[in-house]
């Protein structure tokens, strides 16, 4: 992957470790995106903790609370 | 749909969810229902706090249980929470209308593995008081960059410049803030 002045730079195991988060919100994009994609291929344990942060996600949502949803929207 | 009657018997019944599933993959219309009475709020929360228009939260709420009823495969039963994945999928379809584009997650390739029970009704609001919980003991700094990162859909770039704070700090408060979440249930 090149960073943002265009040179070629090798991340370690260690460092696609933030990037693992940003990937589950849908954040990671470009290079970056591409270069995680490809360490995902051959990385057993960065596939395990991504579906672990997926779960993470979801139990954040899960925080949420608010009104009940407006009766049209069933009849759908 | 129809109204469905509910007991507590089901609803207190993890395995009903599964059941539930089911009936909807062989075209159960009350089941659906069911389903949807039990969980509208979960979406609709998080598309109205992420959106902040409920005619938007609304037409996602809408768009996602068609979605559903269309392809119940997309939901992996065996791997976890229907109320988890859902509001995932509500977050994610919330962002993508906000910023006007095609949804770039198709709902199946969204697989959401959590690690508490969530599909026993008790043993979810529990679950949520405990995330909660969590979220309030958390470092203000860091809960700040989880919630705009989630929940209004900033980039860890926007977040940075908003806060002033460095990319990889950000990057990193978002990951050890989701893992926090986490080690509450290990």
């Amino acid at each position: 992957m090149h960073d943002e002045d265009g040179v070629i730079v090798m991340k370690t195991h260690e460092q696609f470790a933030d990037d693992l988060a940003l990937y589950a919100l849908g954040e990671l994009a470009g290079g970056e995106r591409e270069s995680l994609e490809e360490h995902l291929h051959t990385c057993a344990a960065c596939r395990r903790e991504l579906q672990a942060l997926r779960g993470d996600l979801g139990l954040l949502g899960l925080s949420s609370s608010g009104p009940q949803p407006p009766g049209a929207a069933r009849s759908a | 749909m129809e109204p469905v009657e509910k007991s507590s018997r089901t609803r207190g019944d993890p395995g009903d969810e599964m059941r539930l599933i089911a009936r909807v993959r062989a075209g159960d219309q009350q089941a659906m229902s069911e389903l949807y009475d039990r969980y509208a709020k979960v979406v609709y929360a998080v598309a109205l706090r992420v959106m902040q228009d409920a005619a938007a939260a609304e037409d996602v709420l809408q768009d996602i249980f068609l979605q559903l009823w269309r392809n119940p495969d997309a939901f992996d039963a065996s791997r976890g929470s229907l109320a988890a994945w859902l509001s995932v999928i509500a977050r994610h379809r919330s962002i993508d209308r906000l910023r006007k584009r095609r949804p770039e997650t198709d709902i199946e390739e969204c697989v959401i593995t959590s690690g508490p029970d969530l599909r026993d009704e008790t043993e979810r609001t529990l679950v949520v008081e405990k995330i909660r919980g969590a979220l309030a003991e958390m470092n203000p700094d860091q809960r700040t960059a989880l919630e705009l990162a989630f929940f209004q859909g900033l980039t860890h770039a926007e977040i940075a410049e908003k806060t002033g704070e460095p990319l990889g700090t950000i990057k990193t408060r978002i990951r050890t803030g989701l893992q926090q979440l986490r080690a509450r249930f290990a």
